[in-house]
């Protein structure tokens, strides 16, 4: 298991310097307007690509056929793909959290009294979007296992602008109507702390679900 | 007491069944739309090279990835050095399901080689021998280091920089640097250049030369099964046609040459299969010393203008004249 984690790490390694380029725009964008939502929304985005762009590079070698004549398991391939989900969409969650402090911190030196109300507001913002790109990602892995990547890959991008046109869709709908979007601030004013562990059931569901799809799949799957 | 008696001795019994044969398959049937592997059972003796011959899409895949339980057989059993192999799918369609065969570590003495690289363009050896590490127990890095140096293989260079014999050389110092016991490879020797071919058939000499590694290997280049195997099966639209030592099929078969009348003289029960074109008849025939003692030598010589002769044959000719000759069985029926 630790094999296959340390496997698809050395792959992201070979693109460390690209990850990198992107990460100090990214950086140099959240402090230019001041809001780390944007950042944070690519790196999730980026993050699913990474995981994505893992199996792609197994796909293209036929790795997983070959490892299965190892001590490796249909089990354990799976297991690795959700333990490098965890740890590519943690390590976004924090690196755009790590974005928000430093703006706010910077916002707090300009306009001090602000400072616990935006701290706030970007924390709902970051667990909304962390929790919705999650549940995309877990959508998309049992794809990887039963249709195979390049599928999967489409079935993401559907997700994603499926998303994309719904808030905004929504939104413009809204707006043509005459409704007041007023009563989204109530969303705001739900306490974080009990959002987040909405949010975080949500996740741990999603995952857990995904996970025996993807085991199923793979357990039926013939790799060639 | 008694529990520890019988563990023991079922122990021996797997020992001594795993020193006999490397590899059992018994009726091992998958079916695909416009394919069947049908049946197919052999064994694989331990401490022997088997050659595994066939023309391309005859099902030599197909079997190794299904005793590997990597597909799903549709029926069969299949041991491998003792072990029972996961080969059919279970109640609720799972290759792996709850308790059938949960332990693996057998395959740590498996050593797998496929006819491509399996390792991604973007990893370098460094990175390979530590991937090895955390997947086999067994993995020896010494020895690893020891092939690299053998094969001349960059230490730093990624696999998207290595050669396609390089890549190769790769796949089979990974397949060795465990503790592998029986070696597998697919059609692995394809595509190398005869140089490289020969010094990969030098490293399989030396891996079994103690008498308890296995090769199994296949390949359409029968040339290099005529150079290393100690028995060799020959498979045919997914039927298993034969299964040979090697000496003595080299040693006894042969190759009549003569015209059609005289070729009706051969006993029919020594006829393996046969080509004919205007000039005459080519018979591959099983025993060469039965047709010489048989009344065939005189019977032609007297019905014939021309003298016959008796070729030795090669696996190549073994493999043409019996696919031709299943061919027009099928034909017939």
């Amino acid at each position: 298991m630790k094999g296959l984690v340390l496997k698809d790490l050395y792959y992201l390694k070979g693109f460390a310097r690209q990850y990198i380029l992107i990460l100090l725009f990214m950086a140099v964008w959240s402090f230019m307007v001041k809001n780390s939502s944007f950042a944070i929304t690519y790196l999730l985005v980026m993050g699913n690509t990474m995981m994505l762009s893992t199996a792609s590079m197994d796909e293209a070698v036929s790795f997983n056929k070959y490892a299965l004549t190892m001590p490796v398991s249909r089990k354990m391939l799976v297991q690795s793909k959700y333990i490098l989900m965890g740890v590519i969409e943690t390590a976004a969650l924090l690196i755009g959290l790590m974005f928000g402090v430093l703006i706010e911190l910077s916002t707090f030196q300009i306009n001090g009294s602000a400072r616990w109300i935006q701290t706030d507001f970007e924390w709902t913002g970051i667990i909304t979007l962390f929790a919705l790109f999650l549940v995309i990602s877990c959508a998309t892995l049992p794809a990887v296992f039963k249709l195979g990547v390049e599928k999967a890959r489409h079935i993401y991008l559907i997700l994603v602008m499926g998303l994309a046109v719904l808030v905004f869709g929504g939104l413009k709908l809204f707006e043509m109507a005459g409704i007041s979007l007023d009563f989204l601030e109530h969303f705001y004013e739900i306490p974080s702390g009990k959002l987040t562990v909405v949010f975080l059931a949500v996740c741990v569901a999603a995952v857990a679900i995904s996970y025996r799809v993807s085991l199923r799949m793979a357990r039926s799957k013939e790799w060639k | 007491m008694i529990c520890c008696k019988i563990c023991c001795k079922r122990r021996q019994n797997e020992r001594r069944r795993f020193m006999e044969n490397a590899v059992t398959v018994k009726n091992l049937t998958k079916k695909y739309e416009g394919f069947t592997l049908d049946h197919i059972s052999f064994t694989i003796p331990t401490g022997s090279v088997v050659g595994f011959v066939g023309e391309n899409g005859a099902g030599k895949s197909t079997t190794i990835l299904a005793i590997l339980g990597i597909i799903s057989a549709d029926e069969g059993e299949v041991e491998m050095l003792g072990h029972p192999v996961t080969t059919g799918k279970n109640r609720s369609g799972s290759l792996e399901g709850k308790g059938q065969f949960p332990d693996e570590s057998w395959r740590e003495h498996i050593g797998v080689v496929f006819d491509e690289c399996n390792f991604s363009a973007e990893l370098n050896l460094k990175y390979i021998s530590r991937i090895m590490k955390n997947i086999y127990h067994t993995w020896d890095e010494d020895r690893f280091m020891k092939y690299i140096k053998k094969f001349e293989l960059p230490m730093n260079k990624k696999v998207k920089e290595l050669s396609k014999g390089m890549k190769m050389k790769l796949s089979i110092a990974v397949a060795l640097s465990h503790d592998s016991r029986l070696l597998i490879l697919d059609e692995a020797t394809s595509g190398l250049d005869p140089v490289i071919r020969n010094e990969i058939l030098d490293i399989f000499r030396e891996f079994i030369e103690d008498g308890e590694h296995t090769v199994f290997i296949s390949s359409h280049i029968t040339s290099d099964i005529e150079k290393i195997a100690d028995y060799v099966m020959l498979i045919h639209k997914g039927k298993l046609l034969f299964e040979e030592n090697k000496d003595e099929l080299l040693y006894n078969y042969g190759i009549v040459r003569c015209s059609r009348k005289q070729a009706e003289l051969i006993p029919r029960e020594l006829i393996m299969g046969s080509e004919g074109n205007e000039y005459g008849v080519s018979v591959l025939i099983k025993d060469r010393n039965k047709l010489m003692e048989s009344t065939f030598p005189k019977e032609a010589e007297m019905a014939g203008q021309s003298p016959i002769a008796l070729d030795r044959v090669s696996i190549e000719d073994v493999l043409l004249y019996f696919v031709k000759s299943a061919d027009m069985i099928r034909k017939d029926v």
